[in-house]
């Protein structure tokens, strides 16, 4: 049986082409990290889990996971996000 | 925005602390970013969800709390809006602001205090009534101030300063001042011709001639009139000079002081209550609180000052209250004991007047206390040291 290829966005393919720089012409996020302290999140849909030791935030790449202690969301607004708090993993989950 | 000015805005708009029970947080957080509503420092405490957010977004907050199944329950609440709540009746709180800052704005631009500075013999109160008979006065204009021809108007007006500033300081006008260094007087010897005489009898003591010609020695007795320094004096071709006599005689004299009291005499003392009258003092101005007529008779007014005061100067704005005591003539009765206390405290009285005015005490030489049916007479007989010159003209017709 033959493996389903993954399709990737025209856009996303146009960007790769002509080597311009990644969000120009598709919707991706970026990750911002102060330390472990503190991390900015643009391209941010919504929050899938919320506690102290646990924030998960779905981007527009997929789900997007920081674990560790105290973690809070200091803002929330215009698909960024402001995840603040003892980071110790980020993990990513494909879509 | 800088986290001092995003307190300052959070402050002026009013913030609202919540915390939510139940229901998805993730969700709450989800809808209020989708909706525009702004939350800040979320964070989870077990259960429990806490966030803040402007007050006039908190009642956007409550329908997507209920979709996201949360109750919401405000901890606390911050802001001016908040504060100036409890106060939203008080009518005097807002005119009494306005009336502030009218007062502010409409009297920096005038003096509010006068003082004086650099004096040490020239009393304040007479250079601020200088000042003020040319214009320096609470409730001037500052900008109306004239400072050159106020300095030249002051020295004037002032012959005993040297220097004179108006500084104005704020809506303090200091007036800064330098006194005239004295000059010592110097006595004109060759003018006024005069003798020493004696101004009452006594026995010499010492005698210290500045001018003219010792008339007596230490140990004569004199009497009332006798000369003491003769102003004129022979000159060693034998002619005869005319001087001012001046000098110092000081004499073993005898003084008596008699004291009567009556057992009855009439005095000007305290009757009834103190009528209270305040004024409000605005500058220069006292502006009556009270509505009764005109008061007749005789008062003893006291004042009590209830203005701001700095630690230097105190401000012309405040309450004066002025008690009116009424006094009436009210004859006293005194026993016989008393009018002795009564005397001897008036005979204290007199020693002490007489000792300011350079009379010495020596002892006490007789004692008499004579009753009558009016009253008690104290009479004391000093030894007593002092000068008794008395300078009298001399006067000196030329013949031709």
């Amino acid at each position: 049986m033959a493996r389903k290829r993954r399709k990737i966005p025209l856009t996303k393919r146009l960007e790769t082409a002509l080597e311009l720089p990644d969000g120009t012409l598709c919707r991706s996020f970026r990750i911002e990290l102060s330390g472990n302290r503190r991390a900015v999140i643009e391209g941010c849909r919504r929050i899938l889990q919320y506690d102290q030791n646990c924030i998960r935030l779905d981007t527009v790449e997929g789900a997007l996971c920081f674990e560790g202690d105290c973690l809070r969301v200091n803002c929330l607004s215009g698909g960024s996000a402001v995840v603040a708090g003892q980071i110790a993993t980020v993990g990513f989950e494909g879509e | 925005m800088t986290l001092n000015w995003l307190r300052l805005w959070r402050f002026l708009t009013g913030y609202v602390w919540f915390s939510g029970e139940g229901g998805f947080p993730e969700r709450l957080l989800t809808e209020a970013a989708k909706s525009h509503l702004p939350l800040s420092d979320s964070r989870r405490e077990g259960e429990s969800f806490f966030a803040g957010c402007p007050a006039r977004d908190y009642r956007r907050l409550r329908p997507l709390a209920r979709r996201a199944c949360m109750r919401l329950k405000i901890r606390h609440k911050s802001g001016l809006y908040f504060r100036l709540f409890p106060y939203r009746k008080r009518i005097g709180v807002p005119v009494g602001l306005t009336l502030a800052v009218t007062l502010l704005v409409l009297l920096s631009g005038r003096v509010w205090v006068v003082t004086a500075e650099g004096n040490t013999t020239i009393p304040d109160g007479e250079i601020l009534s200088a000042m003020e008979a040319l214009g320096v006065y609470p409730g001037c204009r500052l900008s109306s101030l004239d400072m050159e021809w106020l300095r030249t108007e002051a020295l004037t007006r002032l012959p005993q300063v040297s220097y004179l500033s108006v500084n104005p300081t704020g809506c303090v006008a200091r007036v800064a001042v330098t006194e005239r260094g004295q000059t010592p007087f110097i006595q004109d010897f060759k003018q006024n011709f005069s003798n020493m005489v004696a101004a009452r009898d006594g026995r010499i003591l010492s005698v210290e001639v500045y001018s003219g010609q010792a008339a007596v020695i230490a140990g004569q007795g004199v009497t009332k009139g006798m000369l003491l320094i003769g102003g004129a004096v022979e000159s060693a071709s034998g002619n005869t000079v005319f001087r001012r006599s001046a000098g110092r005689v000081i004499a073993e004299t005898t003084r008596e002081i008699s004291i009567t009291v009556p057992f009855r005499e009439q005095k000007q003392l305290p009757a009834g209550d103190p009528i209270f009258r305040p004024v409000f003092r605005f500058l220069t101005w006292d502006i009556p609180l009270f509505g009764h007529g005109a008061l007749s008779g005789d008062y003893l007014v006291t004042e009590y000052h209830h203005l701001p005061h700095n630690g230097s100067f105190s401000l012309p704005i405040g309450l004066i209250s002025r008690y009116y005591t009424p006094h009436k003539t009210t004859v006293l009765s005194h026993s016989p004991e008393a009018a002795a206390a009564i005397a001897d405290q008036r005979l204290k009285e007199q020693k002490d007047a007489l000792t300011s005015g350079g009379v010495t005490f020596l002892s006490e030489q007789h004692k008499t206390v004579q009753k009558t049916d009016r009253g008690i007479t104290l009479t004391v007989t000093y030894l007593c040291k002092e000068d008794i010159t008395r300078e009298i003209p001399l006067s000196v017709t030329e013949n031709s």
